[in-house]
């Protein structure tokens, strides 16, 4: 599944906002070509900050982060914005642009300075929707969408940039289950196609059903990190989320529950499902 | 819209323009109230002086001015991420009249100087209404700019007032009592064109950079994941809308609601992309001002402020908008 060389890494990268308080602590991990990551954790202990350091808008306070085996700061603004795309937690758009209009906004890594994007882009733009299966929502106003095809959309402005690396922010956190199945098989399918994925979620079912690893975060630090069989288990969910679940085996698939009764029985697990 | 249809409404909103300009040159209260013939222009000499002095800047100014702030406007809700901004809300205009207020009654009133004056107050308007807008303890984003604006806004016309109290009635009041009207009756050709590089230099500036406009419309994150530099760029485009604003005030004075209006109007025509949306806005803008401009020398013998006549239409149009479609 892995070529030989990650193509991002972090070694022992601290973070801190104010100087005084380290937000991220010792963080080292490695992703590689056309592999699924999952940044597991509870809300608040640092996944969003560990993105926004891997795309640069802030630099680590110690330690490195390699981007396509050269140092990040080594990038260009340009250079690096084609090879990573970022899909945020939230993007409010305040003005009501077409989808294809918002969709060829992924297209500005390529452009030079002043430049518009010209018909290669509009086809650039077009494949990106093709690929989600949302070509009919092109001329769309982006006000006129629901919670699922918005989420798409922004997932297509992030394939249209076309670049090797794709970081989603909670990318599932606000959808439905139709919404968040399509969203997650869209991801393994982007993978294989080579793209590496490093995702954040607070919600380990996501994580089971696409990751091929998983790093376990809580307050800054790496708890566990590897493949997901080895990672997802009862015990150390139960550390990183400091609350009683369970890790149950349900017809060869795992899933997650809150331990809330003590005699919980698997035969309902099996009906619910 | 596609391409093509785009580009077709903006040819024909080019040439009503340019009709509207040229009708506007035998629009006026001489030799009587509405229509100067051809025919009188090349017999009477007084007429074509008067065309050529008086008209001919003034029309060129008023579209000028339409398009400085409309494009302005655009350029502001854009970059604030907030389609309820415009020059006039966010301290920019009243600075700018303050500034320009303080240079005539203490430094001097040449032109430059009072551009100079409008253009740091403008600027320091606009900080200010930023800075009080991260700090406010209420509401949105959005209401906190407008808020901030409100305030900033306030606190300099309480400025420009207190100017007006100390400056002389005779020589320094009438000019300053322009500004907060806003106007285009004492235009000519020798105020009209010292204030045409800077405007022509921040409009060039922002129709070049229109894509990045819609790049920095969006979420922080997402406008430096694409390989932009938001905290440079927008400071270079806020100089520009900034700086246009200001010449323009400094000829005209406070024209209010135009930089609100022309580009929700721009917006529901072409879309929000700025690709189309700027260059309509340039042109949508030029045509407000020009038509209002008309009525106001022409509907009574003594001249109606133009400032009155955008706010009246303005504020008019913006009710309909947001009452029928919302903000967009």
């Amino acid at each position: 599944m892995a070529d030989h060389h990650p193509i991002l890494s972090l070694h022992n990268v601290w973070f801190s906002y104010n100087g005084a308080h380290d937000v991220l602590q010792d963080i080292s991990l490695e992703a590689y070509p056309g592999t699924v990551n999952a940044v597991l954790g509870p809300n608040g202990a640092g996944k969003s900050t560990l993105l926004h350091l891997i795309l640069g808008l802030y630099l680590p306070r110690r330690g490195e982060i390699r981007v396509g085996g050269r140092p990040l700061t080594a990038h260009s603004r340009q250079s690096l914005s084609r090879q990573i795309a970022l899909v945020p937690q939230r993007e409010h758009i305040p003005f009501d642009f077409r989808v294809l209009e918002y969709v060829l906004l992924g297209r500005t890594p390529h452009l030079d300075f002043l430049r518009m994007p010209g018909p290669e882009d509009v086809r650039a733009a077009r494949r990106a929707l093709e690929q989600l299966g949302i070509d009919d929502l092109a001329d769309r106003r982006v006000s006129a969408l629901s919670g699922g095809e918005h989420q798409l959309v922004l997932i297509a402005r992030a394939v249209a940039q076309e670049t090797p690396i794709l970081l989603l922010d909670e990318p599932t956190a606000h959808l439905d289950l139709a919404n968040k199945r399509r969203i997650l098989s869209l991801l393994r399918g982007l993978a294989a196609q080579g793209t590496t994925i490093l995702f954040t979620t607070h919600d380990p079912d996501t994580a089971l059903a696409v990751a091929d690893t998983c790093i376990l975060v809580r307050a800054g630090r790496i708890l566990h990190q590897g493949p997901v069989a080895d990672v997802l288990t009862t015990e150390k969910l139960t550390q990183t989320y400091e609350t009683p679940l369970r890790v149950l085996s349900v017809d060869g698939t795992r899933v997650v529950l809150l331990d809330f009764a003590p005699h919980y029985r698997e035969s309902d697990a099996d009906s619910r499902r | 819209m596609t391409w093509r249809s785009a580009r077709t409404g903006f040819f024909l909103l080019l040439l009503a323009l340019l009709v509207a300009a040229v009708l506007s040159v035998f629009f006026g209260r001489y030799p009587r109230p509405g229509w100067l013939s051809p025919d009188r222009l090349q017999t009477d000499p007084l007429a074509a002086q008067l065309v050529w002095n008086l008209r001919m800047p003034r029309i060129a100014a008023a579209v000028l001015v339409g398009a400085a702030l409309s494009a302005s406007g655009l350029t502001l809700q854009m970059l604030f991420r907030n389609p309820l901004v415009e020059p006039g809300f966010l301290g920019v205009s009243q600075g700018a009249a303050f500034g320009a207020a303080l240079s005539i009654l203490y430094l001097s009133r040449s032109a430059l100087t009072v551009q100079a004056g409008a253009a740091v107050f403008a600027l320091l308007g606009l900080w200010l209404t930023y800075f009080l807008a991260e700090r406010l303890r209420y509401g949105g984003w959005i209401l906190r700019m407008v808020l901030a604006g409100i305030a900033v806004s306030a606190l300099f016309s309480a400025g420009v007032g207190m100017l007006k109290y100390l400056a002389d009635p005779l020589t320094q009041l009438p000019e300053i009592t322009f500004w907060l009207l806003g106007g285009l009756w004492s235009t000519r050709w020798g105020n009209f064109l010292p204030i045409l590089p800077l405007t022509a230099l921040s409009l060039t500036v922002l129709f070049l950079a229109r894509w990045r406009l819609n790049v920095l419309s969006l979420e922080e994150e997402t406008a430096f994941s694409l390989g932009a530099a938001p905290g440079r760029e927008r400071l270079v485009l806020l100089l520009a809308a900034v700086g246009a604003t200001a010449a323009v005030v400094s000829l005209a004075g406070t024209v209010g609601w135009v930089g609100l209006i022309v580009p929700h109007l721009a917006r529901r025509l072409v879309g929000a992309d700025a690709r189309q949306a700027l260059p309509t806005s340039l042109l949508l803008g030029g045509l407000f001002v020009l038509l209002c401009d008309d009525l106001a020398r022409t509907v009574s013998a003594g001249e109606v402020p133009l400032g009155i006549l955008t706010s009246l239409f303005g504020a008019a149009a913006f009710l309909v908008i947001l009452t029928r479609f919302g903000v967009k």
